[in-house]
């Protein structure tokens, strides 16, 4: 029955679900999620690791992804996010047992473990089945064993599986009989961990945070944490480019903010719970993002950071889509208020505020000093009513309740929810007028959030894969026009007898070029060439605008090809693009 | 050379105490500000980027960098609305913000001839009209127009969306978010329309159609807009803009190229 590759690493039993093995790490996505795949495994079979697969996963908001597990294999501690109906155990050295659900929380659930000899992962329910030994690639599966799976029915291996740290079987699914035992082994284990062994060390957080506090922390580690807090509160979403430079640049320093880092998943979740579970979610943006200046950090990596933002956004949305019109105001508060939310934890974070201190900081975003910033809207001492609700969680003991949140959801709805429930009270600091009477005079025009991303055009590309930068550094070709001018495609460029230029900023300004066309064959955009993404990185792609007379390209070594309007197509050199009128344009290598 | 001929209407509308839209129609600037906040905040707010843009009218910009032109007028007008928000809020106003849209038409001239350059942060709009047929080119940034753009609300059910006002750009925030850019040539557009969603918001956009291309004078079109909105209801500040480019014509070497010898397929007969 059992077929494995001797060389495996990992085996997987066939199913519904899409498993994406890298070297580096893995991900699986349900049944549903099969335009992701492509993208998310050119990304793994480049070698991406667990952050940036994350990054990909998420890049188009939680709610749109109903499961999918990461886990990363190339590194200690192993670590795991689950979302939706997936499940892990995860067998460490010594034996212990644990298992992780993915519909434990209402986001995902993240675990990382150290010394795993073996991890198996449910991800539907599966029949007996073959089980296949596989190294990388894309398969679909229902359950995947690593080390691979090994059929337990030759020998008596109940009682080994017990002692023998490292073998693949997980006892409770090896032997009906053993099951019980296992289970009860499980949740020992898993009881045990919640204090002991928690991966996501909440209390370790805190002891941190007020160490750093206390032991005023050396200068250059301050000025490093407040270059990451900068960072973070100047996310932009938007940039691609910005964007990969600043998460190449925040690494190093991470390890100086670790504390804060790991605090705020704690309070994402808490967050999380206490809102509906079906919050707008897709309005993943953060209004704090997207600075006009994209010297500005970007979308980095502790990308944990961010996270928080969304679903305070989410929290926001809720309660107005509960509310009437004249209601909304204050329900866009969050999203606005978060910033201060934020602040005071940074501000802990570099040391200028004991971490126990609930007490708001009179500034939280005054700059220290040196490091620009981008504009920021300052709120005043008074107007930080989040401070305490972050002071709370501090103070809260952190570790019972990570601990009960690996067992039960439910438990984060409870202490952190009242702190959130006061800032959406206390903190409408935007779209809220300071006369609430008023709010019928002020009911129009609010301030909100939404992700900035969600009004981007959406260029040709792979779906989950980073655009290219609407501006490129080398030229990806060069365009000679048949009345002689030469355009170089590192931007968009948009041909046409008047083109227009729709949506663009300020930093990714496209090209127009004019060509005449005496018989008006031509239109007035008639298409646009820019470099291409995903696949067709480091190419130009060339697409027709929706031409009243099309437009013919020619490749060589192919025939010509009428370009459907709004299909991209990636250009060879020596391309010839016939725009009727006697207008071609001829692609060559820069 | 071309020459803009403008209207521009404005009204408190039937609900508000007061006007908090803002509005700047000089050749070569025209801007709609729709300002937000509470007490006088959002008059002052749309006043301080009207006043900005206005100022670049005055004292004229470089065409060829417009976009940064513009940037740069949001960039100081975002500073001074916080400044007065910092004000504000120091005389122990905690919760006091201020902030507003803006929709921009910049006429700009290059060796290419003359375009419009359009800039868009906020839910304020900007239409061309064509050939009798108007076209919205600003995109809104709003709630309800990602969920438009998201497929999970059709533009009916945009229109009478309990957040149909919150929008996620502005000025005044805690951070200048970038405005959308457009590029128009003069040519595809005989006249422009720039309103605040107190117009847009209260008329639907045939109604805007059939008021700006049946109504010839830009000042008698910009003021019927807004009639028409107050008379829709008039729940919020109405301001519209209109402008036309008068007297534009195909340049003379288009009309000369028309004139030249056809194509062999066409003398032979062979047009598809």
């Amino acid at each position: 029955m059992t077929e494995l590759n001797q060389n495996a690493i990992r085996s997987y039993r066939p199913g519904g679900w899409y498993a994406i093995f890298g070297e580096h790490a893995s991900v699986l996505l349900p049944e549903s999620e099969k335009s992701r795949v492509a993208g998310l495994w050119e990304l793994v079979d480049a070698g991406a690791g667990f952050d940036e697969l994350l990054d990909a996963l998420i890049a188009t908001g939680l709610r749109t992804l109903p499961g999918f597990v990461l886990v990363s294999t190339a590194e200690d501690p192993t670590r795991i996010v689950l979302r939706g109906a997936a499940r892990a155990s995860v067998i460490r050295e010594g034996g212990e047992v644990v298992e992780v659900d993915g519909g434990a929380a209402a986001t995902w659930v993240e675990r990382a473990f150290s010394d795993v000899t073996s991890l198996q992962l449910l991800l539907e329910d599966s029949e007996d089945g073959v089980d296949y030994g596989i190294l990388g690639g894309l398969v679909r599966a229902s359950r995947v064993d690593q080390p691979p799976y090994a059929e337990p029915v030759a020998e008596p291996v109940e009682d080994e599986a017990a002692d023998v740290a490292g073998l693949a079987v997980v006892p409770g699914l090896a032997d009906d009989s053993a099951e019980a035992e296992g289970e009860a082994l499980s949740e020992e284990v898993a009881a045990e961990q919640q204090v002991d062994e928690d991966p996501v060390p909440a209390a370790a957080d805190v002891d941190v945070a007020d160490e750093q506090a206390a032991d005023e922390h050396a200068a250059d580690e301050e000025g490093a944490a407040e270059d990451i807090a900068a960072d973070d509160v100047a996310v932009d979403t938007d940039d691609d480019v910005a964007g990969e430079a600043a998460a190449d640049d925040v690494p190093p320093a991470e390890d100086d903010i670790e504390a804060t880092v790991l605090d705020i998943p704690v309070v994402e979740d808490e967050a999380a719970d206490a809102a509906p579970a079906e919050g707008p979610s897709g309005i993943q943006g953060d209004p704090l993002t997207d600075p006009i200046d994209e010297g500005a950090g970007q979308y980095d990596a502790p990308i944990w950071g961010q996270s928080v933002a969304p679903v305070a956004s989410s929290i926001g949305g809720d309660a107005a889509t509960g509310e009437s019109p004249a209601a909304e105001a204050p329900a866009e508060a969050p999203a606005w208020g978060e910033q201060p939310a934020q602040a005071p934890a940074w501000g802990e974070q570099t040391g200028e505020q004991p971490a126990q201190n609930a007490e708001a900081p009179s500034n939280p975003f005054a700059p220290g000093g040196e490091h620009v910033e981008p504009p920021i809207w300052e709120p005043p001492a008074q107007d930080a009513p989040a401070a305490p609700a972050w002071g709370e969680q501090q103070a809260a003991p952190a570790a019972p309740a990570w601990g009960e949140q690996q067992q039960a959801a439910p438990a984060w709805g409870q202490a952190p929810a009242p702190a959130w429930g006061e800032q959406q009270s206390e903190a409408p600091a935007w779209g809220d007028s300071s006369d609430a009477g008023e709010a019928e005079h002020d009911g129009h025009t609010v301030a909100g959030s939404v992700d900035p991303d969600q009004f981007v055009r959406q260029h040709p590309g792979i779906p989950g894969q980073p655009q290219a930068p609407s501006v490129t550094a080398q030229p990806v070709a060069r365009l000679t026009f048949s009345d002689g001018e030469v355009v170089d495609v590192d931007r968009a460029v948009l041909v046409g007898r008047a083109p227009e230029a729709r949506r663009f900023t300020s930093t990714d300004q496209p090209r127009l070029v004019t060509v005449t066309s005496p018989n008006q064959e031509i239109s007035s955009t008639h298409l646009e060439v820019r470099p291409g993404s995903g696949a067709d990185h480091g190419s130009a792609i060339v697409t027709d605008m929706g031409s009243t007379n099309g437009t013919v390209l020619t490749q060589p070594g192919f025939s010509p090809e009428d370009l459907q309007p709004g299909i991209a197509v990636q250009l060879l050199p020596g391309a010839v693009i016939d725009l009727g009128d006697g207008v071609t344009i001829q692609v060559t290598n820069v | 050379m071309v020459h803009l001929d403008c209207g521009a209407a404005t009204d408190t509308g039937r609900v508000r105490s007061h006007n908090e839209d803002s509005y700047f129609a000089s050749s070569p600037v025209f801007v709609v500000a729709d300002g937000m906040g509470g007490h006088h905040g959002g008059e002052v707010a749309s006043a301080i980027a009207v006043e900005e843009f206005g100022r670049l009218a005055h004292e004229g910009y470089d065409s060829a960098n417009a976009p940064e032109v513009v940037v740069e007028a949001l960039a100081e007008s975002q500073r001074r609305i916080q400044d007065y928000g910092d004000e504000n809020r120091g005389e122990g106003e905690a919760q006091w913000y201020a902030g507003t849209t803006v929709a921009a038409a910049l006429l700009c001239e290059d060796e290419e001839g003359a375009k419009w350059l359009l800039a868009n942060l906020g839910d304020s709009r900007i239409y061309k009209l064509h050939d009798g047929r108007l076209d919205q080119v600003s995109v809104d940034h709003s709630l309800v127009q990602e969920l438009v753009d998201k497929g999970e609300i059709d533009s009916e059910a945009a229109a009478v969306h309990p957040e149909r006002h919150v929008i996620t750009r502005a000025l005044g925030g805690p951070v200048l978010r970038a405005p959308d850019f457009f590029v128009l040539p003069l040519t595809s557009a005989e006249r422009l329309v720039l309103c605040s969603d107190g117009v847009s918001g209260m008329i639907d956009d045939e109604t805007i159609e059939a008021i700006v291309s049946s109504t010839k004078d830009p000042r008698d079109a910009a003021e019927e807009l807004v009639r028409a909105a107050v008379a829709a209801g008039g729940e919020d500040n109405a301001t519209a803009i209109v402008v036309d480019v008068v007297g534009l014509t195909e340049t003379a070497a288009e009309v000369g190229a028309r004139t030249e010898p056809v194509s062999l397929e066409e003398k032979l007969g062979a047009l598809p």
